[in-house]
């Protein structure tokens, strides 16, 4: 344990910045026209989410294990992990939050509304913060010096994927159960923000 | 080592002697392992994170070209480990359009805790390497060492490896490296030094030469901070005694010029820099005293 705790993270992170950046480039050339698709699901469930209809919860939460499975899948299993040797222990986060949100589509969503009340100041947090993860986000790693082939969207890169599911579950989470929805994307988010707490900062 | 490497490295020294004076002893480009003899170039390529690209073939193709240009400036030794994620895969397939490499001194690691697992981890490194058989294999962080120890050296016996280590790195476990050094027959030694982090001078050093180990010194930059720290100030003007003109030619000629030291290892990804690193072989040596003047330099910044 003395031996490990003399290692900083920096020493135990075996790829560079660059490296990790060119594997959102690679991913998304490979899935190109796909990400059409992806994000006019993610724009289609955000529309939802304002709209509030019953009905359209069970495709919202659907939506988000879609987006899990697709980021897990595709990015953190095919890219990922050819650099990082942890990574294939990091797709389990992806499976129990898709089975958590199934399970949640399931058991809650097709009747009653899951919906905070409208004028609810969560409400507006969790669109608010929604909208950020999908439009914000990618302007802001641009403007950080990110190539744009490189940009991480929802539904494809999981950070961003994780800060929308965070605000859809804050904008439609009724039940004290909605907490269980933000163990996954938590966790995945200080991974990440631990990843590039080692970058240097040029 | 093969009669034209030999010839080549000799030339570099002679070039080396030609800029001798009274500050400074002139160095061969190339330094002996102590077991055996062999001489082996005193600049290596380590393969930490700069391997690491995954697929990337675009990358690859720069890295293939990277270590041509390794080659073709007198390098040798190529260390990495199955611990550097995608690196060894990487190594082989930019090995494999280079063929033939008369001059690599492949050397990695075996990085497991369960000693059975030893063997068939190095034959995977193999395969991922594409070598007949590696130079060199070292016991990774003194991880399991008495077991994969027991396996290296058969192989060794059994001509299928040249030579067994062990490394460490940031100067951890140095009284068991010691113990190592002291017990086993071990013909390689790997761990940290530079400028900076000189604790091996006290006794891992002497004991490296009272034994007849060939020393690797890796983090010789403390990966990259420490030339990136030194580039913020210039370089002294006594740099150019010792035939000096970038941060990292100093930095590495002063571990290289420590007389037990067989080789340090930087990792870069670029050409320019690999070019200033490999730049450490030529020209005039620092002394002792040199080698003080370029502490007190350095502390004093």
């Amino acid at each position: 344990m003395s031996e490990w705790s003399s290692y900083s993270l920096h020493d135990l992170l075996i790829f560079s910045p660059e490296s990790y950046f060119r594997l959102f480039e690679r991913s998304n050339q490979a899935f190109w026209p796909f990400q059409l698709a992806v994000i006019a699901v993610a724009l289609l469930m955000f529309y939802l989410a304002l709209v509030r209809t019953v009905r359209s919860q069970l495709f919202i939460l659907s939506g988000l294990g879609f987006f899990w499975l697709v980021s897990g899948w595709w990015f953190v299993y095919r890219f990922y992990t050819q650099i990082n040797t942890m990574a294939g222990w990091y797709l389990w986060l992806f499976v129990v939050q898709i089975v958590l949100l199934l399970l949640y589509a399931i058991l809650d969503s097709r009747k009653t509304s899951l919906y905070r009340p409208a004028g609810d100041a969560m409400l507006g947090l969790g669109m608010g913060i929604v909208a950020y993860a999908l439009l914000i986000h990618p302007v802001l790693l641009w403007l950080a010096g990110r190539a744009w082939l490189g940009v991480e969207l929802v539904g494809m890169a999981p950070d961003p994927t994780a800060i929308a599911t965070i605000g859809f579950v804050l904008a439609m989470g009724s039940g004290r159960q909605r907490y269980w929805l933000l163990i996954m994307p938590v966790a995945w988010l200080m991974i990440s923000v631990l990843t590039y707490s080692t970058f240097p900062l040029n | 080592m093969k009669r034209r490497q030999f010839l080549k490295f000799t030339s570099l020294g002679l070039l080396a002697a030609t800029a001798l004076n009274s500050k400074s002893w002139a160095a061969p480009a190339y330094k002996t392992i102590p077991s055996s003899g062999e001489k082996i170039p005193m600049i290596g390529m380590g393969s930490f994170v700069n391997f690491n690209v995954g697929n990337d073939e675009g990358i690859l193709e720069q890295r293939t070209r990277l270590l041509k240009d390794f080659f073709n400036l007198g390098g040798g030794m190529i260390d990495s480990s199955p611990m550097y994620g995608s690196s060894e895969r990487n190594l082989g397939y930019c090995i494999e359009k280079l063929k033939p490499v008369d001059t690599l001194f492949s050397a990695t690691k075996v990085w497991t805790s369960s000693v059975e697992d030893g063997p068939s981890e190095i034959e995977h490194s193999r395969q991922l390497w594409g070598v007949d058989n590696f130079d060199l294999l070292q016991v990774h962080n003194l991880l399991s060492w008495e077991g994969h120890l027991q396996t290296l050296f058969e192989m060794k016996q059994q001509g299928r490896l040249r030579y067994v280590g062990i490394t460490t790195s940031h100067g951890r476990r140095h009284s068991d490296v010691e113990h190592v050094m002291k017990t086993q027959p071990i013909d390689f030694v790997q761990a940290t030094y530079n400028i900076l982090d000189r604790e091996v001078e006290q006794r891992i050093l002497p004991l490296a030469k009272e034994k007849g180990i060939a020393f690797i010194a890796n983090r010789p930059f403390r990966r990259s901070s420490l030339i990136d720290w030194a580039k913020k100030y210039p370089l002294p003007d006594f740099a150019a005694e010792i035939d000096c003109k970038n941060w990292a030619a100093f930095l590495l000629k002063f571990i290289v010029s420590h007389a037990s030291v067989t080789c340090a290892i930087p990792a870069t990804s670029r050409q320019d820099h690999l070019a200033e690193n490999m730049g450490a072989m030529q020209g005039v040596m620092p002394d002792a005293a040199m080698r003080q003047r370029m502490i007190d330099y350095v502390e004093s910044l």
